[in-house]
């Protein structure tokens, strides 16, 4: 096997993971030009690659932060974690809206839709826990905040989503 | 209906599973007799399954076709880049496929979506042990091939102890390998024989791996690595 043809098995088994993960962190527009970013970065450092993880977490770990360095890039961090998803739905309302149960079957075309709509704050915290299944701590690592700042941006994520579906 | 004063965080809290024993259980006797706070979890927790079943989507031709014409042409850059690949793919091919793929107990669909746990292929059955044991070793046979052409390639650039070294070891796994396959030939459902047979196909991939590995520290001069795996020492 020649190392193009490696390179391009590589892509072919992990590409769809890491589209996904994308394209719901940064949203579709922006997801085809970071998943080249995240392959052309992989090619560069795959001589670093020592086999101590898995090459899909490492893969994986390498998009996160390709991901969250172009959030990053587009304004400060704290305001997007923080600030946005605040002005735009108070708690007051969150906990107004709890009326019982609301949601029927959630169609999956529909919850990709609701989370593209959420503000980025949360939706990133949405998609690393609950899509990906990382925990609070290494969110919160990633992103740079407090742990309770992951669990408080998560439960309005849910929260919102829950309204938007319902 | 009545609005309860439980705070929704701590139901979001409860799906998580990060409430303490002692809360959980009052916090289960509330839910019993309200219907607010049993609707808003099991909202949640249809969030949450559906959100885990969100799978892989598959990336536009053109993706790939733009990283192949942005991929440097550097010789030297490509070698020691394909050398990491190599291991890399060692890992996929062979240990990855034989240890979720026969090992692992079944995966559940949101299993795919996880670090770690992604691209997991059908749970093995009863019926399909023999032809997945078979598959592995072909996987491992694969991979040991590749790593030796990588090895073969650049065996000159090894010290000349650690490649005596490498020999040995080579020699020493590959009449395991032998034996364990004359072993399977006569009793072809022994366990023993079969695990033993796999014992020694990982190991030569994992001399080969640190033979790449050494190949890849020189080729980069870092002596900390190439020192280690020398001495046989995990990084």
């Amino acid at each position: 096997m020649g190392e193009s043809a490696a390179f391009e098995e590589l892509y072919r088994a992990h590409s769809p993971r890491l589209f996904g993960l994308t394209c719901r962190m940064v949203g579709r527009s922006h997801a085809e030009d970071l998943l080249q970013e995240v392959f052309l970065t992989a090619h560069r450092k795959l001589d670093r690659y020592r086999g101590e993880s898995s090459l899909g977490t490492w893969l994986f770990r390498l998009a996160t932060n390709v991901c969250l360095d172009f959030l990053r890039s587009r304004g400060n961090r704290n305001a997007q974690v923080t600030g946005e998803f605040d002005e735009t739905f108070a708690p007051e309302e969150i906990t107004a809206g709890r009326t019982g149960r609301v949601l029927g079957v959630v169609d999956k075309i529909d919850l990709e839709r609701a989370l593209a709509d959420l503000p980025p704050g949360c939706r990133e915290v949405f998609v690393l826990h609950d899509v990906e299944g990382f925990e609070h701590g290494e969110i919160a690592g990633m992103l740079g905040v407090a742990e309770g700042t992951s669990k408080s941006q998560l439960h309005k994520a849910r929260m919102r989503l829950r309204k938007s579906l319902s | 209906m009545t609005q309860c004063s439980q705070s929704s965080e701590s139901l979001t809290d409860y799906v998580d599973g990060l409430v303490a024993p002692a809360d959980r259980a009052a916090l289960a006797g509330h839910l019993a007799s309200c219907e607010s706070c049993r609707g808003l979890v099991e909202d949640l927790t249809r969030l949450k399954d559906a959100a885990r079943s969100l799978g892989p989507i598959t990336p536009p031709a053109h993706v790939w076709e733009n990283i192949q014409a942005s991929l440097p042409s550097s010789r030297r850059q490509a070698r020691s880049q394909w050398l990491g690949l190599a291991a890399a793919l060692v890992l996929v091919t062979a240990g990855a496929y034989l240890f979720t793929r026969v090992t692992a107990p079944p995966a559940t669909s949101s299993d795919t979506a996880h670090a770690g746990t992604g691209n997991v292929g059908a749970p093995a059955t009863v019926e399909t042990v023999e032809d997945e044991l078979a598959k592995a070793a072909q996987h491992y046979e694969k991979a040991i091939s590749q790593l030796e052409a990588v090895a073969r390639q650049d065996n000159n650039a090894l010290p000349a102890d650690a490649a005596a070294k490498l020999q040995v070891s080579l020699a020493q796994v590959d009449k395991f390998i032998a034996e364990s396959r004359a072993a399977l030939v006569t009793e072809p459902q022994s366990e023993p024989a079969r695990d033993s047979l796999f014992a020694a196909l990982r190991k030569k991939v994992e001399i080969l791996q640190q033979t790449v590995a050494l190949m890849g520290a020189m080729q980069r001069g870092d002596r900390e690595t190439t020192a280690r795996v020398i001495d046989g020492k995990k990084s």
